[in-house]
């Protein structure tokens, strides 16, 4: 999500004149047989997202709405029949509701703190506040087992307390809020950044008091913003899978359900129903967010933060920020302690001396889920990164009918809950005309596809900042299409091109809610092998587990920096 | 290096756009013209007026709604940029960043099969024709602003095209080294006789490099002809108020000049084919205007009215207040003097109240007049021009 809102902006905000339908659709037509390349690319492009994106969704919402080969409600009926079902549907609604208030709230205390209210140590909690992307999924759940469980440190060692019940809503809000308010930081500061500190001033200076300019000036002008964060949280929140498998307890929700239904009990068209569901919700908030929402914004991105150089805010606002982010940031660095103090000693709670024992038994029992992961997270990383640069170049910079159906069906992968893919590949590639399931392929292609919106926002992004007439200039010198977008274009755009694609090598890295569905035991996902020792509550090994996967990762990022060398900056300014 | 100047003919180019609201945009209208081998011919015109389209179709970065391109006298229209033998000089230089200087000049000869060594020695020659040798390791960012538009230039001269095109390359200068640049272009272009076609909103830039000025406006060619024909004979009222700064008089044509009149006889021998000499009543005064041909027709329509395009120098100050001299044509008063150096100017409010700016040139060999002053004015009948009304 590093890169999802301002990018999500630019791939809005991109100028497209609003074409006409059929004239200009012929004349783009005739100039797309005028450039093979460009069209066999189109078609190979659609082609893929067809099957990969849209079939297995379809192959979902087709077992859920015709169980037996024909159309029938019965399963849906089924569900809002039984109260233990239908209860997963409201109850995810409203763990995402809550979740996206508050991470929203945290979000935004941070953003503003770090934009407006002048508090101390800003590096360091702008490091804090991104930390939790790369977290693997289940460790906020280990920690808080180890923390508020049964043998917990703070419930029994310290309030000596036995019985405390740390499954169930409680729980989920804090770990996911924990998990997601980075990406409502990430969405408020960059709007923040973008309110121009002009407005502010030119407010204070009409009269306004501080409470004013913040109530009459900065919140309205941040609202649309606050709706994008919330909605986006939202989306997350449901989608969400790793964190209620957990610690849910009995707070039953949708993703869960479906699994277990699909998995568990082998009824897969209720499986299938249930993803529906989810997708529902899912997909209105990121339809609402994307169409609606942002077109609202007031913000115009310049491009050049401008700076106070008086605080915006009262004292006693100044230190709540900071107070709250010093809170946030302390839960986070003891979440990771403690996971990493609980792969180091015997039996948490009960024995403390110290082991390598968890190490060596996680290397064990993980080595071969490791080594599968680091491939399949390795093979689709670079796939992903090509197919999302060409279909980035493709909606930036060329005209061809049916563009913006394209955008919305490659954006797809995003919007769409892992549990509703996850459920989506397994039907549509478990027969022919293409058999996948229990290879690698079928993980590799789901990261790829589930991945590359993330990759294309970035793409478009940084493609909107070369000035096109430099690819213009490479081709009137001569140089065809694909030369120009191998020799000019790649070169240029590969900064964005290698953050993206860390980026999504790590979601590869972390990724449960759809893998949990198509890993099998040749090819296994580190982290269906981590929940698999949470459920047996071998918290150490899960914790053991955890830390691989964040070394890894770590090592990743090093590597992806060292690849991407230095960044070329336009010369020249960009006319107009 | 030898000479692969090639023709260029546009015709009947028309290229309309969809805009917002499924509205349509006629960018150009109609644009036909021929470019001889070895010209520089500008497209001028304000923001809109369809000459960047044009061009962009030249180098086949948009495709036309209808209308052919040739060049050399081979059809293009449905060739794509890179199989036509054009070289463009874009606005924003577009330098490729992430390549050295000497790797972007030689980039275009990475496509014609041009031997290594003839690819170095090319691009020594060019880098020394530009006055940029020794620049050939630099990155494009680490170079000024002029140093760039060179670089650019060298890039688009080395692959030796049919036809140069400048999409407004000196935008982006400052006003100094704007002009030092269109100077060395004209230059080089000479130099190796290149066709080329020039695109900007800057009258001053065009009268100083053309050969001919293609004046556009509304995606249509409003006038075309080489930069003395458009300035002192303007087509259009537009033509003159774009080109230069002008005054229109009103006035009254009242026939073809009396060629029997020795003067008039000497003013009608130096007009070229098309032209012809015509009485005009200004404030009351006959004076002998040229004019198109057909003028007299097309002002029987508005019993006879014309209107004269002036020149701020096409008049002179002739006497002021009480010496006002009987050779002045009109008399004003003098609301606005300002002294520039090398010329005085003076806004005069005429008989009939519209005001007329007057450059006098080398104020310092005449007393200048001052705000106040009543002033007669007398003009040089052979500067003046005249036009069909509402034209």
């Amino acid at each position: 999500m590093t890169t999802h809102q301002t990018a999500t902006d630019t791939v809005r905000n991109s100028p497209k004149p609003r074409t006409s339908r059929a004239r200009d659709s012929i004349a783009d037509l005739k100039s797309l047989t005028r450039d093979p390349i460009l069209l066999t690319t189109l078609v190979v492009v659609l082609l893929l997202i067809f099957v990969f994106v849209l079939w297995p969704i379809w192959k979902v919402l087709w077992l859920s709405i015709a169980p037996k080969g024909k159309l029938s409600m019965e399963t849906y009926k089924y569900i809002f029949g039984q109260r233990w079902l239908a209860r997963s549907f409201t109850n995810s609604l409203r763990l995402g509701a809550i979740v996206a208030t508050t991470s929203t709230a945290l979000g935004f205390i941070f953003a503003f703190g770090l934009n407006r209210a002048n508090i101390r140590c800003q590096p360091f909690f702008r490091q804090m506040a991104l930390l939790p992307i790369i977290s693997p999924p289940f460790m906020f759940c280990l920690s808080v087992i180890l923390l508020f469980g049964r043998n917990g440190l703070i419930t029994n060692k310290i309030f000596g307390m036995s019985n405390f019940n740390v499954y169930g809503l409680g729980s989920l809000v804090l770990v996911q809020t924990l998990g997601m308010f980075p990406i409502a930081y990430m969405v408020l500061d960059g709007v923040l950044q973008a309110i121009n500190a002009d407005l502010e001033d030119s407010a204070l200076n009409l009269g306004a008091s501080r409470l004013s300019v913040f109530t009459t000036v900065t919140l309205p002008l941040a609202t649309p913003g606050l709706a994008s964060s919330w909605l986006l949280v939202f989306v997350t929140s449901l989608a969400d899978f790793a964190n209620p498998m957990v610690l849910a307890g009995k707070y039953d929700v949708l993703s869960v359900q479906a699994y277990l239904q699909f998995t568990g009990m082998y009824n897969m068209p209720r499986g299938s129903a249930l993803a529906i569901l989810l997708l529902i919700p899912a997909l209105t908030a990121f339809l609402v967010e994307r169409y609606w929402v942002s077109r609202r914004s007031y913000v115009t991105v310049t491009g050049k933060p401008s700076m106070h150089s008086i605080p915006m805010v009262s004292r006693g606002v100044s230190v709540f920020c900071e107070v709250v982010c010093w809170i946030t940031a302390i839960a986070t660095i003891l979440f990771y302690s403690v996971v990493i103090g609980g792969a180091f000693v015997k039996l948490w709670g009960i024995n403390w001396t110290p082991t390598m024992e968890h190490f060596k038994y996680a290397w064990d029992v993980g080595k071969n889920s490791i080594r599968s992961t680091v491939i399949m997270a390795g093979a689709a990383t670079p796939l992903t990164g090509f197919l999302a640069m060409v279909i980035a170049f493709l909606i930036v910079r060329k005209r061809f009918p049916g563009k913006g159906a394209l955008g919305f069906m490659a954006m797809l992968g995003y919007a769409v809950p892992g549990t509703v893919m996850g459920i989506g590949y397994i039907l549509a590639f478990n027969q022919p005309p293409i058999v996948l399931t229990g290879t690698g392929l079928i993980i590799i292609l789901c990261f790829v596809f589930r991945e590359m919106p993330v990759g294309i926002e970035a793409g478009v992004a940084s493609l909107q900042q070369i000035d096109p007439s430099i690819e213009e200039a490479s081709r009137n010198l001569g140089a065809s299409t694909g030369y120009t977008f191998r020799k000019i274009t790649l070169p240029l755009i590969k900064p964005a091109l290698f953050a993206g694609l860390s980026y999504s090598f790590v979601r590869s890295m972390t990724a449960v809610s759809a893998v949990i569905f198509l890993v099998s035991a040749r090819w296994n996902h580190l982290t269906a092998l981590t929940l698999a020792q949470t459920e047996i509550m071998r918290l150490g090994a899960a914790s053991a587990l955890s830390i691989f996967l964040i070394v890894i990762v770590m090592v990743a990022f090093a590597v992806m920096r060292l690849l991407v060398g230095k960044e070329h900056r336009p010369t020249g300014m960009i006319p107009r | 290096m030898e000479s692969n100047a090639k023709s260029v003919r546009l015709d009947s180019l028309t290229k309309v756009f969809i805009g917002p609201g499924n509205q349509q945009v006629v960018a150009a209208d109609n644009v036909s013209l021929t470019i001889n081998p070895g010209d520089l011919v500008t497209f001028l015109g304000p923001s809109g007026c369809g000459k960047t389209t044009t061009l962009r179709m030249v180098a086949g970065f948009e495709n036309p709604t209808s209308g052919r391109v040739f060049i050399g006298g081979r059809d293009v229209t449905s060739l794509p940029p890179n199989e036509r033998d054009t070289a463009m000089v874009f606005q924003s230089y577009a330098l490729f960043p992430h390549m050295t200087v000497g790797e972007n000049v030689a980039y275009g000869l990475r496509f014609r099969n041009v031997s290594k060594e003839e690819k170095e020695e090319r691009v020594r020659r060019i880098m020394e024709l530009v006055g940029l040798s020794g620049f050939e390791s630099r990155q494009p960012g680490q170079l000024s602003g002029g140093q760039q538009q060179r670089v650019a230039l060298a890039r688009s001269l080395v692959v030796e095209p049919q036809v140069l095109l400048f999409d407004e390359p000196l935008s982006n200068l400052d006003a100094k080294l704007r002009e030092q640049m269109r100077e060395e272009i004209r230059r080089i272009q000479t130099e190796l006789s290149i066709t080329a076609i020039y695109v900007t909103h800057d009258q001053s830039e065009a009268m100083a490099m053309s050969d001919r000025i293609v004046v556009m406006n509304h995606g249509r060619i409003e006038q075309e002809g080489t930069p003395r024909e458009v300035y002192s004979e303007p087509g259009s009222k537009f033509v003159a108020d774009f080109i230069g700064r002008v005054n229109f008089l009103p006035g009254k044509l009242t026939g073809e000049a009396d060629l029997s009149d020795e003067r008039a006889a000497e003013m009608a021998s130096w007009l070229e084919a098309g032209r012809t000499l015509y009485e005009v009543l200004i404030f009351d005064r006959r004076l002998l205007v040229e004019g198109q041909d057909s003028l007299a027709q097309v002002a029987g329509a508005t019993s006879g009215r014309v209107l004269v395009v002036c020149r701020p120098e096409a008049a002179t100050i002739a006497g002021a207040n009480e010496s006002i001299s009987p050779d002045a044509h009109v008399t004003g008063r003098i609301v606005k003097a300002m002294y520039f150096g090398s010329h005085m100017e003076y806004g005069i409010v005429l008989e009939g109240g519209s005001e007329f700016t007057l450059i006098d040139f080398n104020p310092a060999k005449s007393q200048p007049l001052s705000v106040g002053d009543t002033a007669g004015l007398r003009f040089d009948e052979a500067s003046l021009h005249a036009l069909p009304e509402g034209r």
